[in-house]
């Protein structure tokens, strides 16, 4: 049972982690395009039966679909015309992984009627894209942050513990500086370091820089403590009688035994370093608007109104929500000794 | 004209063909957290006449293990040197002592750690010789199968993990990996120890086989005399990190003198006063007859 449950929170990783790649495909509109007449109009209703007949025809949506009257109730009622979804239809250009394209998986044929699939925020834009921009945003500064502080955590952590002497005493005193500095208050005072108003691209690097110093200790603590056990290891001694020079030994011998918990530790820090790209957001001092982060979109739903009013400003939560979830329960089960471990980890 | 040489420069410079292996007051401090420094090894001296088996024993602690680091270069001594055929052994460094180290392997106590478990067996064994460069790819996977061969595995072998092997093979494979280099000295630390009796026997056998096969000199290391009996020419006792006695293993067991010599080779009881750590300075090795040296 658990096992599946593995599988399956591992699988809807996966599911989220492609659709970060391919965000701009599956998104129908840029995070930024807005609808002003549209703004708050709750998650368009697509119809996959023609009323009249009764037979599915192609999926379509009403021009003027519901209308939210002034106590904040929806009346079901859908009129003006209709418009067919499309797939794979012609849009805004974007950039993938080197190619260039404008098809975007659905949207209407008539550029100027949008489709809301979540709804729209207070400037009529798409919830649907932003969330997914947002999560590409927080997934890529989760991974990049875990891949520079496992790097360079390892990288100290070898040093620290295979050369000993006055290089693992100041390794380690730096490590231990960092590690008795508070999280939150760290991150807010190197970010105060830089500039308020950032692009996003800035954003992105700044928070890794910020991440991986707020990391690198307990990575690095813990690959010194296993390096100085495997180097006591007789198949090392062995390597050394055969004249292996140090990076041969480190790398062939050494490293690949730390892989355990390095990767323990990737599916425990990514959910911290996206809930950390989450705070800063909503705290206003990350992402800023118009760009876009699972962060920012949540300082729209911070108010009663809107839990009221336009409660869909709440998925990006519910996705912040299954995202941490999953990473944890994988983490938790890959560290818990005796569990089930399948062989592709 | 040969320049007159001074006798007392004479035993250094020469190159004596028939030592291989000359350890000279060789000592090893450990300081430890609590009490003062351990001398585990305790100006030790003898020397490994090539070719031959040259047995060292004594109880588990007594410093054996830390003599054959210091031999494989493992573990940085204290005081002392040691030659190694005319080469100043222990004070070879860097690159040098790299390219030197394959002239002497070592075999580890226990072969479930001594062999890295994510390795397989062919590259266990041929990872030597790529550590040293020999021959290509090829050439190295049959020098690799012939090795196993020798010791009495199969080539198809080559592709498992050290772990679906037995006790006995997993050593069978790590004397393999140490013959690859063809080293001149090898260090066998307790080999057969945890074993059970049948491998122990197969692989004393095989060693035995390899020791005449590939001309090695061997420094033989157990706390068990009756192998001692079966398998070395010569035998030195250490104790509390000094050397007792060295002599031809016959004389040893014909006529020890030393008193701890004697409680390993139960003539005596355990019980008798073998000397202790206060006394450990005073005395010094004696030939008490032809390659007879004991400690009083």
């Amino acid at each position: 049972m658990r096992r599946y449950l593995l599988y399956l929170a591992a699988g809807i990783l996966l599911a989220l982690c492609l659709a970060a790649l391919v965000t701009p495909f599956l998104a129908p509109y840029s995070p930024k395009q807005q609808f002003r007449e549209f703004s708050h109009s709750p998650p368009t209703r697509v119809h996959f039966l023609d009323p009249e007949s009764g037979l599915p025809p192609r999926p379509f949506v009403y021009t003027n679909p519901e209308v939210s009257d002034s106590k904040g109730s929806t009346s079901s009622e859908s009129t003006g015309d209709r418009v067919t979804v499309r797939f794979f239809v012609k849009g805004v250009p974007f950039r993938i992984l080197g190619v260039n394209s404008g098809t975007h998986l659905f949207g209407l044929e008539d550029p100027d009627q949008p489709v809301f699939l979540l709804g729209s925020d207070s400037l009529g834009r798409d919830l649907f894209s932003r969330i997914l921009y947002g999560l590409r945003f927080s997934l890529v500064v989760g991974l990049l942050s875990i891949a520079v502080t496992v790097l360079i955590g390892t990288f100290s952590g070898t040093l620290a513990g295979w050369r000993g002497g006055w290089a693992d005493r100041v390794i380690m005193r730096i490590c231990d500086l960092f590690l008795s500095l508070p999280g939150l208050f760290l991150i807010l005072g190197i970010r105060a370091v830089f500039p308020l108003r950032m692009s996003a691209s800035n954003t992105l690097w700044m928070m890794v820089f910020i991440f991986a110093l707020f990391g690198w200790g307990v990575v690095t603590r813990v690959v010194r403590g296993q390096v100085l056990s495997l180097k006591q290891r007789d198949y090392v001694l062995a390597a050394r009688t055969m004249g292996a020079s140090d990076w041969y030994i480190v790398i062939r011998h050494i490293l690949p035994f730390t892989s355990n918990y390095l990767r323990v530790q990737c599916t425990l820090f990514v959910p911290l370093f996206i809930l950390g790209e989450i705070t800063m957001s909503f705290l206003g001092v990350g992402v800023q608007e118009p760009d876009v982060s699972l962060g920012n979109l949540l300082i729209a739903a911070r108010s009663i109104s809107a839990m009221t009013q336009h409660p869909w400003e709440m998925v990006p939560a519910l996705l912040v929500f299954v995202l941490v979830f999953c990473f944890n329960f994988v983490g938790d089960e890959l560290k818990a000794p005796g569990r089930v471990r399948p062989q592709w980890w | 004209m040969a320049k007159p040489v001074t006798p007392s420069l004479a035993g250094v410079y020469s190159v004596n063909r028939d030592i291989c292996l000359e350890v000279n007051n060789l000592t090893v401090r450990f300081q430890s957290a609590t009490a003062e420094e351990i001398r585990a090894v305790d100006g030790v001296s003898f020397t490994v006449k090539s070719g031959e088996v040259f047995g060292l024993v004594g109880e588990s602690g007594c410093g054996k293990t830390t003599l054959a680091h210091c031999i494989a270069r493992l573990l940085r001594a204290d005081s002392g040197s040691i030659r190694f055929q005319g080469l100043d052994w222990s004070a070879l460094k860097g690159k040098e002592l790299r390219r030197q180290r394959r002239r002497i392997q070592m075999i580890f106590q226990d072969p479930a750690t001594s062999l890295n478990p994510r390795m397989t067996v062919g590259q266990l064994v041929a990872e030597p010789l790529w550590i040293h460069r020999l021959g290509n790819k090829a050439e190295r996977s049959w020098k690799a199968v012939e090795l196993l061969e020798t010791v009495g595995l199969q080539a198809n072998d080559a592709i498992r993990k050290p772990d679906e092997f037995s006790g006995g093979q997993r050593q069978r494979i790590a004397i393999a990996r140490a013959l690859a280099l063809e080293p001149e000295l090898l260090i066998a630390d307790e080999p057969v120890s945890s074993l059970d009796r049948t491998a122990q026997g197969e692989i004393l056998e095989l060693l035995d086989r390899m020791q005449s096969k590939f001309q090695l000199t061997t420094l033989f290391i157990t706390h068990n005399l009756k192998l001692v009996r079966e398998f070395c020419q010569r035998v030195a006792v250490m104790f509390h990190g000094r050397l007792v006695e060295i002599a031809e293993t016959e004389t040893l067991f014909e006529e020890a003198a030393h008193p701890y010599t004697r409680v390993l080779l139960g003539t005596i009881g355990p019980d008798v006063t073998v000397g202790s750590e206060g006394d450990r300075g005073t005395k010094s090795l004696r030939e008490v007859s032809e390659g007879h040296w004991v400690a009083m």
